[in-house]
């Protein structure tokens, strides 16, 4: 054996780590071969003296430092499992599945009823643009119809004495417009209730309608007046 | 009756831990505890940290006690995980300064027993140790001051058996050459005065 390989296995030489064969070849090397032995001598001072490393060992208080540790995490563990509820996690795969199924179906219901909402919308602004060319204004009516209004009569109240009223009214009425087809023309006398009728802001040649009193008398039973309703 | 191995005693005081007795767990730190500091000692720049990485193996031990795997050795495992967390702790503050036993505090007992001891060699083995690159120091720490079995610390450090080999003879090469000339004055010293190296 040359001395390149011999010194290639002499640490494990040393230390017993090879195999019969190629121990016996290395020996038999060493015992001709004075460089090698003293490489061989080398290895074996490193041997020892690993052996003779000093030692480093824990402290005297280390097994009770370890076991209060334990024991406190012991009672940490029993607090935590075994006492109290566990707490359930904030976020979890299997709760979030769902939640985000929901959001993701309101997002598009949402989504197609806002696109919905934008097509009305268009078509309304069209129709109305068409209807601002109407003439609704040629029929329009009064805001304040007292025409339907069905007043209850106080105690005192004279079916003569409304009439005569109506009767000035007509009068008056039939002076400012100084036609016979007026509003309150004097063939077919209708009862209205007050002289609001003065201060119309229309034209009367535009306003066609016909006031109609209901008058109800309250009686043992209720029932409608007939000669009431000619007037 | 043969004698009970190291290996069948660790894994009757581990089944006795996974049962709950505590005097079996004791008995495992107490086995365990000085081997594991020699170890992670060397790697760390203190000793309370090196103590607070043993003690957090430990009790790692102890948590996971019910998942230990009776197919492997016990001493693997412990190993494992103290090498683990002292390798963790070691890239969280990303200071890789090997530990020199002559300026850990609180040491100086040892060492003055130690500097008693005729031999000056393993001072200075030490010291070469020290200096080796971390791949190299810990097979040489697991393998030649530990004395495992290669398969053991091929398994601890997690690598392949021929590599272990190959790192150990590299690191006892590196170590030779390093302390060559002082164990070429030790042997001249030795063959004036007729004491053996070992003395000097």
């Amino acid at each position: 054996m040359r001395c390149q390989k011999a010194r290639s296995f002499l640490s494990a030489y040393c230390k017993n780590e090879l195999g019969s064969s190629l121990s016996s070849a290395i020996a038999e090397h060493l015992s001709t071969c004075h460089q090698c032995q003293k490489e061989e001598s080398y290895y074996v001072n490193i041997i020892d003296a690993s052996r003779l490393l000093p030692e480093l060992k824990v402290s005297g208080d280390f097994n009770n430092r370890l076991l209060n540790r334990i024991v406190k995490e012991r009672f940490q563990e029993t607090k935590n499992k075994a006492y109290l509820p566990k707490r359930p996690p904030l976020f979890s795969f299997t709760r979030a599945v769902p939640v985000m199924a929901a959001a993701c179906l309101i997002l598009v219901a949402g989504y197609f009823t806002v696109l919905d909402k934008e097509i009305v919308t268009a078509e309304e602004n069209y129709s109305s643009f068409e209807n601002s060319l109407d003439d609704s204004y040629l029929t329009a009516k009064p805001r304040y119809s007292r025409v339907n209004q069905t007043t209850s009569l106080h105690k005192d109240w004279s079916f003569d004495e409304e009439l005569a009223k109506v009767s000035r009214v007509n009068r008056i009425s039939n002076l400012l417009t100084n036609n016979g087809s007026g509003y309150f023309s004097s063939g077919n006398t209708h009862l209205a209730s007050n002289n609001s009728r003065l201060y119309l802001p229309y034209a009367t040649s535009y306003y066609r309608m016909k006031p109609v009193l209901k008058i109800y008398i309250k009686t043992e039973k209720l029932q409608i007046r007939e000669d009431a309703v000619e007037y | 009756m043969a004698k009970e191995s190291a290996k069948d005693i660790d894994f009757r005081l581990m089944k006795a831990t996974q049962n709950g007795d505590m005097v079996a767990y004791s008995e495992i730190v107490d086995r365990y505890k000085d081997r594991l500091m020699h170890v992670i000692g060397r790697m760390l720049s203190s000793r309370e940290e090196a103590e607070d990485i043993v003690q957090e193996t430990m009790i790692r031990v102890y948590q996971h006690r019910q998942s230990f795997n009776f197919q492997h050795c016990l001493s693997t495992w412990i190993y494992t995980i103290g090498l683990n967390l002292a390798r963790n702790e070691l890239r969280k503050r990303k200071k890789f300064k090997f530990y020199d036993i002559t300026e850990m505090p609180g040491n100086q007992a040892e060492i003055s027993v130690e500097m008693k001891l005729p031999s000056r060699l393993p001072q200075f083995l030490n010291n070469a140790i020290k200096n080796l690159p971390e791949k190299y120091k810990m097979a040489f720490i697991l393998r030649d001051v530990q004395e495992l079995p290669y398969e053991e610390v091929a398994t601890v450090l997690d690598v392949p058996l021929g590599t272990v080999k190959s790192r150990v003879n590299r690191a006892r090469l590196m170590l030779r050459e390093k302390l060559q000339p002082r164990l070429e004055d030790m042997n001249a010293v030795s063959k004036s005065t007729l004491l053996p190296v070992g003395l000097l």
